[in-house]
């Protein structure tokens, strides 16, 4: 059994997602059996990194702030590379950074930070529709690529995106969903009836 | 599937409808890390094949999750969805955890296969379906208060219970627990529109979600959605389902 105090820390890491009691135990132990230079370094860089990192006021996107005095902004929405009429719409930054790393997104982003949840009773009116509008008028958006999992909170979310946003007509926006379909690299004999048959309805 | 969370490093605690058990919670060990080939299909809406063995304490242990009848054109439609949804969260409210209800287990997939079969909507056809959704869902609903005991009154006023005239229009109310005569009425908050007597009279006798109209149907939902969130509350849901 872990001492009082490592008991303490080992419970607050138990807290974060992915981290059972085994592993949280795990870290504690790693932590004081390495010089206490690594532990005084983790312990500042967490004191300080809600004033260093931010949302990003745009997109919602984690941003580093290098200037108190400016609005949080990420690197994505600061890029003048990026093509503004395009707007990719995600659930999660972590949603975000996966579309980051397949290079495959010329434009930005947006973050809903949660989904439309029949089970749960989570409707519209829990979502950030307003500032989606007002970032569409901002920038002129002319497209917005919906990449909300393909799960039903997805779907519904999804469909009500197209409902609110496809009917706008300053400026007018397409809209348009991920495609679905079977993983790269996977067999087709373990997939799920629902995923083929999307695979197939929208094949090309 | 009512509702799957996060559980431990790459576990989840599922709360499923089954029928045989009821409502029945359990882990799913290493769901969010499975394979493909060991994946457990935990989405709802679609009926699954599931194992479950006994666990420790009171959450059984899910083995394996598969589809057994898909509806993924119940995607497609954000009032399905909903439609969906709303039934799903009154059974998690409303149903006692392992206690089989065959019949309500029945009435779910008449909701969900009816739902699955609407196909998309034309512009006149969309007003049709949402009216055929609702209606389904006070369907639904209605069937779940029966079975679970809580059933709303149509063949006489559930006050006083004197008897209502068959064809006779009365109001119905969720607080007073169905149709409330006029003599009752005053004491018993109710919608200010009187239900028609041959709406009443086919509730009485098990409604049939094509025969409603739109305007009943809304009326009736309302109806049928208040029945059950007073019930979730009075068994100790705080939050309700509304």
């Amino acid at each position: 059994m872990l001492p009082r105090h490592a008991r303490a820390i080992a419970r607050l890491l138990e807290r974060l997602p992915g981290v059972g009691e085994r592993t949280a135990a795990r870290y504690v132990l790693h932590l004081l059996g390495e010089p206490p230079a690594l532990s005084e370094a983790l312990g500042q860089a967490l004191v300080e990194l809600h004033a260093h990192v931010k949302p990003c006021v745009r997109c919602g996107n984690l941003a580093e702030v290098e200037d108190e005095s400016l609005p949080p902004t990420c690197e994505v929405c600061a890029d003048p590379r990026r093509d503004p009429a395009l707007l990719c719409v995600v659930a999660r930054v972590q949603d975000l950074s996966a579309i980051e790393r397949s290079g495959a997104m010329r434009g930005r982003y947006f973050v809903l930070g949660k989904l439309v949840s029949p089970l749960e009773g989570i409707g519209p009116d829990d979502l950030p529709l307003e500032q989606l509008r007002e970032r569409i008028r901002e920038d002129g958006v002319r497209e917005i690529i919906v990449a909300t999992p393909p799960s039903v909170d997805g779907e519904a979310t999804a469909l009500l995106l197209a409902r609110e946003l496809g009917s706008l007509t300053e400026p007018s926006v397409k809209v348009s969903r991920i495609a679905s379909g079977v993983p790269h690299g996977s067999d087709l004999e373990y997939a799920d009836q629902v995923t083929l048959g999307r695979a197939i309805a929208g094949r090309r | 599937m009512l509702r799957t969370a996060p559980y431990g490093e790459a576990d989840l605690i599922v709360t499923m409808f089954t029928e045989r058990e009821g409502v029945v919670p359990a882990i799913a060990k290493r769901a969010r890390a499975s394979t493909p080939k060991r994946r457990l299909f935990l989405e709802p809406f679609h009926t699954l094949a599931v194992e479950l063995t006994s666990g420790r304490g009171e959450l059984s242990s899910l083995r394996s999750a598969i589809i057994d009848v898909a509806r993924p054109h119940l995607l497609d439609s954000a009032s399905h969805l909903d439609a969906g949804g709303m039934a799903c969260r009154w059974i998690r409210a409303l149903s006692p955890p392992r206690v089989a209800e065959p019949e309500v287990f029945a009435a779910l997939e008449e909701l969900l296969d009816g739902l699955e079969r609407e196909t998309a909507p034309t512009t006149t056809e969309a007003i049709t379906r949402a009216t055929t959704t609702e209606g389904r869902l006070v369907v639904f609903g209605l069937e779940l208060l029966d079975v679970l005991g809580y059933g709303l009154a149509f063949d006489a006023c559930a006050r006083c219970s004197k008897p209502r005239p068959s064809g006779k229009p009365a109001f119905v109310s969720a607080e007073g627990g169905g149709v409330v005569c006029e003599a009752c009425r005053p004491g018993v908050p109710s919608d200010n529109r009187p239900l028609p007597g041959a709406v009443l009279d086919q509730l009485q006798h098990r409604a049939n979600a094509a025969t409603l109209s739109i305007e009943h149907a809304a009326q009736l939902l309302a109806v049928v959605r208040d029945a059950i969130d007073r019930r979730a509350r009075a068994i100790g849901s705080k939050k309700g389902v509304r």
